[in-house]
């Protein structure tokens, strides 16, 4: 069963003259896969994750999640799907400073109204990636390692069927990139989640079950 | 430079035209609050000036009785003198046509002036010869709707009489501000008509050129005798001002706190624009900028904001003040008996005063942001900002300053008792530990509170992290809040105080007076036919009545009021501040005083203490027999037996009368009765309830302006929370975005904002709520006291509370409206950076 599919999805931004950033991208994701996609900065990379989500909706085209045309959704309903369905991990962690690890973990459970009902998985999730002892502190007193395993464990909190990386080790160093990497890769499997992950690095993609290369807005098989 | 000036101020202005407006709205509210109170004070002392200088003209003195009236036979002294050139009596007659009140200045019309009808140049011939000659303003006569020879009825105390329209001059030509009410008669005719033989209030004085005033006014006093004054012009105006000093002080340091409230919202809005333009000016540094051009930037930006806000807030002040001005003219009337004003003049030194307000408001509210700003270096303006942080660091220290100003003021109130204005300074000081206790209470809560959803207990720590904006919105709600609190309480207290001292003072059933206040020294009485037809009423079962005189008591004009101790049917208990036992007798055997509070806490004045009375007749030692609570007037009051009045005054007719009916009488049906038996008698009859119903109606009207500017410091404060929720919206868009990211639906992140609205008020509302309670306390035990002599016991006017509170609220989720919404809107691609 297809996860994700991409039917000749174009994006065209009303500002910056009608800049065209995806170009009839058609793409099939099946569940359960890893999937990486290469690209250059400005490639449309976040666009088409941002479509994924249902952050965006496509000029033309279609995006299907799990079945479901995404574009046939108001605002609201895709903001419903997003939250039941789909995970994100995002380049700069984007952790609150005023929330502790174990709440900015919670959040989405908290945003969907049952962060109780979470507070285990929480927990559990946090013990998998080594930083139980942190639950309490702050989130701003973590290294930039120590974020993006919490921002992974905030992603796999509601038990996404999909989850989304943009570029999850863009803003780490070699090693430690490699060892979040490694993380994400595992926990998705464990979890029987389909992961799309956007990188820089070829060395990253290749631990992916495909490969996709963006360029100019036109994606390719790699 | 200036190019870039003004292009980032106009991205500044059309990116956040709201944050733009309601800054400025903070300097422009804070600006006419402050005119409008000096504007309406300014003016009720030049219509005071004003009046005396229609009558007086360009006499160098007047000579004033300090109690009672002057006889006329001093005029020979004065004009005896060596320097005098011209002495003119004057006699003042205070009156009423239907519902028109004249202010009857009688002089010697066969001398020149007074100024009051010096416009038209014409000499008055016909004035001494045609019964009832008077000069209205033009303004009064069309009032009256009388012209030129036609007659109309005036009343004064119990005499009604008819006058003839003799002339119209308009003293306005020449004295804008003098009273329309003012009317001109020949001294002989009014002293005739109005049973005044003899007896003058004025006598103003011309002296001859070259002549040294203050030394001819020693010569005259000394002529004259120890119970007159002869005063300056200007010394009569600052009578005046004297008079409204509490009055003014009072309402001047209530504007004062809108405009502080008004400083924290300026500085909250600027401290917002220069976090968010951290880079943009760190940028310019790197380009070379020096610091002071950077800092020019800056402070353009804030002086352009002091100009507009001054620019708005003055014209709005004058607005407020003319709309305002009834009211306030009403309250002067009424307890201060000074004439009404009825037009405003802007003198330019309300105009510099506000913009000195405006621009200083400004600058201050800008001061912290300034000052950080010339310590930044390049580096760390270029990097993210890291106020928030600072301040939550300085939390802490904070509310140590806090809980050390507030042991200093309490300290400071126990060593400054007996100094007046020391309330003030607990005021201001209560207020400041309030706002350094902000930061930390904010913080504290958000901390303490553990979000499960997205609700208000996330809204709640949602503004923990952001304290440089929360914090300023916060303290500036509070003083606010305080402010409301601590005046409804104040208030409130002294409504509940009143009503029961009514309760205990005013205990007949029908009360007589007449139409009139009368002059100092000459209560209008009631005359022969009042008090018959009064006798002659069946259902009563006591008449009590009251005279008024004046005496001299440690250098202040007393009123004296005279009542009957031992009178058959009526209860003779006054609100006293101690015990009774002995007091009526020390009254009725031994010539002993009833001081009213004000007086002895301003006498320093305790039971048993013998006073010197001063009356006409001579100096006399009478002991204190007993204080009690009293309202009527802050200038104080004693009252004596009816007995020792005669001694000390003469004896006086009876000024008011009080009915005591039989059992079972209707009390309304006798009212009736009696208006109907009186006729045209000029007196006035009301009922027990009515006279309460005035008593409250003439309070309510007293604190109508205190209202205003309450609701205009409110206002204020609610700005600061949409402004403050607005630059939220903005700092926060990636924090938004994130929620919107992770799932969080439109209204969900409405709600949070509208959540972040109520915290905002209910953090204010329970900061405002001690800072209320204490202001309470210093209102009533120490601002009160040392200026008007009061004691108010305190009362919890619960429902108006409440109904404040949930105002209050109500306004919080209000201001919060808007910025929910653009906030609701923002969209999840926002989400690029690392700017959480």
């Amino acid at each position: 069963m297809s996860a994700l599919i991409f039917d000749k999805v174009s994006k065209r931004f009303a500002d910056g003259g009608g800049r065209l950033v995806l170009d009839g991208v058609s793409v099939s994701i099946e569940a359960g896969k890893r999937v990486a996609i290469i690209g250059r900065s400005g490639s449309g990379k976040s666009t088409l994750l941002h479509l994924a989500a249902g952050i965006e909706v496509p000029t033309s085209g279609a995006v299907r999640l799990f079945g479901q045309s995404l574009q046939a959704l108001d605002d609201r309903a895709r903001t419903l799907l997003r939250r039941d369905t789909v995970g994100l991990v995002f380049q700069f962690f984007h952790l609150l400073p005023h929330l502790t690890v174990a709440e900015n973990v919670t959040l989405p459970a908290m945003i969907a109204g049952h962060a109780g009902e979470h507070a285990g998985r929480a927990r559990a999730l946090l013990e998998r990636v080594g930083l139980a002892d942190r639950a309490g502190d702050s989130a701003q007193k973590l290294s930039g390692g120590e974020m993006q395993r919490v921002a992974i464990c905030r992603a796999l909190l509601m038990k996404p069927k999909l989850l989304l990386a943009d570029e999850p080790t863009g803003n780490l160093d070699d090693a430690t990139g490699r060892g979040v990497m490694q993380l994400l890769l595992e926990a998705t499997r464990d979890e029987g989640a389909t992961l799309v992950y956007v990188t820089h690095s070829t060395e990253l993609a290749a631990l992916a079950d495909s490969r996709y290369v963006l360029h100019s807005g036109v994606l390719e098989s790699a | 430079m200036l190019r870039y000036f003004t292009r980032a101020l106009g991205a500044l202005i059309t990116k956040s035209p709201a944050l733009y407006a309601l800054t400025v709205m903070g300097v422009a509210l804070g600006v006419a609050s402050i005119v409008t109170i000096q504007l309406i004070n300014a003016n009720a002392v030049a219509a005071f000036a004003a009046s005396v200088r229609a009558v007086t003209g360009d006499d160098e003195l007047t000579v004033v009785s300090r109690f009672g009236g002057l006889d006329e036979k001093l005029l020979a002294r004065v004009l005896a003198d060596q320097d005098t050139a011209r002495a003119r009596p004057v006699l003042r007659v205070d009156a009423v046509a239907g519902e028109e009140r004249l202010d009857i200045v009688a002089t010697d019309l066969t001398q020149p002036g007074p100024v009051l009808l010096t416009p038209s140049g014409e000499r008055f011939g016909d004035a001494l010869v045609t019964p009832g000659w008077i000069a209205l303003s033009p303004k009064l006569a069309a009032s009256l709707n009388k012209r030129l020879g036609e007659t109309f009825e005036v009343v004064s105390g119990s005499t009604r009489r008819k006058l003839t329209v003799g002339a119209l001059v308009d003293a306005r030509k020449s004295l804008p501000l003098a009273s329309s009410s003012l009317a001109v008669m020949d001294i002989a005719q009014a002293q005739s008509m109005f049973g005044a033989a003899g007896v003058l209030d004025e006598i103003a004085v011309d002296l001859v050129d070259g002549a040294d005033v203050h030394a001819a006014a020693e010569r005259i006093t000394a002529a004259l005798g120890g119970d007159v004054a002869v005063l300056t012009p200007d010394e009569r105006a600052e009578e005046a001002a004297g008079l409204l000093r509490a009055f003014r002080l009072n309402l001047t340091a209530l504007s004062l706190i809108s405009i502080a409230v008004g400083v924290f919202l300026i500085h909250g809005a600027l401290q917002a624009t220069l976090l968010r333009r951290r880079t943009e000016l760190g940028v310019l540094r790197a380009l070379g900028a020096t610091r002071a051009q950077v800092m020019g930037l800056v402070l353009g930006e804030v002086v352009l904001i002091g100009v507009i806000g001054t620019g708005l807030g003055v014209p709005c002040g004058i607005a407020a003040a003319r709309a305002n001005i009834d009211v306030v003219s009403g309250t002067l009337t009424n307890l201060y008996l000074l004439q009404a004003v009825e037009t405003l003049e802007v003198p330019a030194w309300i105009v510099a005063v506000g913009a000195l307000v405006g621009m200083g408001s400004a600058l201050l509210g800008a001061a912290v942001s300034l000052l950080e700003l010339r310590r930044e270096d390049t580096r760390s303006l270029l990097t993210v900002a890291t106020l928030q942080e600072s301040l939550l660091a300085l939390a802490p220290r904070l509310l140590g300053a806090s809980l050390s100003l507030a042991a200093m003021t309490a300290v400071f109130a126990a060593v400054a008792r007996g100094w007046a204005p020391a309330g003030f300074v607990i005021a201001v000081c209560i207020l400041v530990v309030l706002v350094l206790a902000t930061p930390w209470l904010v913080v504290r809560v958000a901390r303490w509170l553990e979000p499960r959803t997205l609700g208000f207990a996330f809204s709640v720590r949602t503004l923990g992290q952001k304290l440089a904006s929360n914090a300023f919105a916060v303290a500036a709600l509070a003083i606010a809040v305080s402010m409301m609190f601590g005046i409804t309480l104040m208030v409130g207290s002294f409504r509940a105080t009143l009503d029961t001292w009514i309760g205990m003072s005013i205990r007949a059933d029908i009360y007589v007076s007449p139409l009139t206040h009368g002059r100092r020294g000459r209560a209008p009485a009631l005359g022969d036919a009042v008090l018959a037809a009064l006798s002659a009423t069946k259902e009563a079962r006591a008449i009590d009545t009251l005279r008024y005189g004046e005496v001299l008591i440690g250098g202040r004009v007393v009123r004296l009021s005279a009542v009957t101790i031992d009178l058959p049917g009526v209860p003779r208990r006054w609100p006293l501040m101690h015990d009774a036992t002995g007091v009526l007798e020390m009254v009725r055997d031994a010539q002993g005083l009833l001081v009213s509070e004000p007086l002895a806490r301003k006498a320093g004045l305790t039971r048993g203490d013998r006073v010197t009375v001063t009356t006409k007749s001579g100096a006399h030692s009478l002991p204190v027999a007993g204080i009690f609570y009293d309202y009527t007037t802050e200038q104080g009051t004693v009252t004596v037996d009816i007995s020792t009045f005669r001694a000390l005054v003469g004896d006086l007719p009876p000024a008011n009368a009080a009915l005591y009916l039989r059992d079972g009488s209707d009390v309304d049906a006798v009212v009736a009765d009696l208006q109907q038996r009186l006729g045209d008698a000029t007196v006035v009859v009301r009922s027990n309830a009515r006279l309460r119903a005035t008593i409250m109606d003439i309070f309510d009207q007293t604190f109508a302006i205190t209202i205003i500017l309450q609701g205009m410091s409110f206002l204020i404060a609610v700005a600061g929370i949409t402004l403050t929720l607005l630059v939220l919206a903005r700092e926060r868009a990636a924090e938004l975005a994130l929620y919107r990211a992770l799932g969080a639906t439109r209204a969900q992140v409405f709600r949070l904002f509208v959540g972040q609205g109520v915290a905002l008020g209910l953090f204010g509302l329970a900061l405002g709520a001690v800072g209320g309670a204490a202001l309470v306390m210093v209102l009533i035990l120490l601002i009160n006291r040392a200026y008007f002599g009061w004691t108010i016991q305190l009362s919890l006017p619960a429902l108006t509370l409440a109904r404040q509170a949930a105002t209050i609220i109500a306004a919080a989720v209000i201001a919060a409206l808007y910025p929910a919404l653009l906030a609701s809107r923002t969209p999840a691609q926002e989400l690029v950076r690392d700017d959480l």
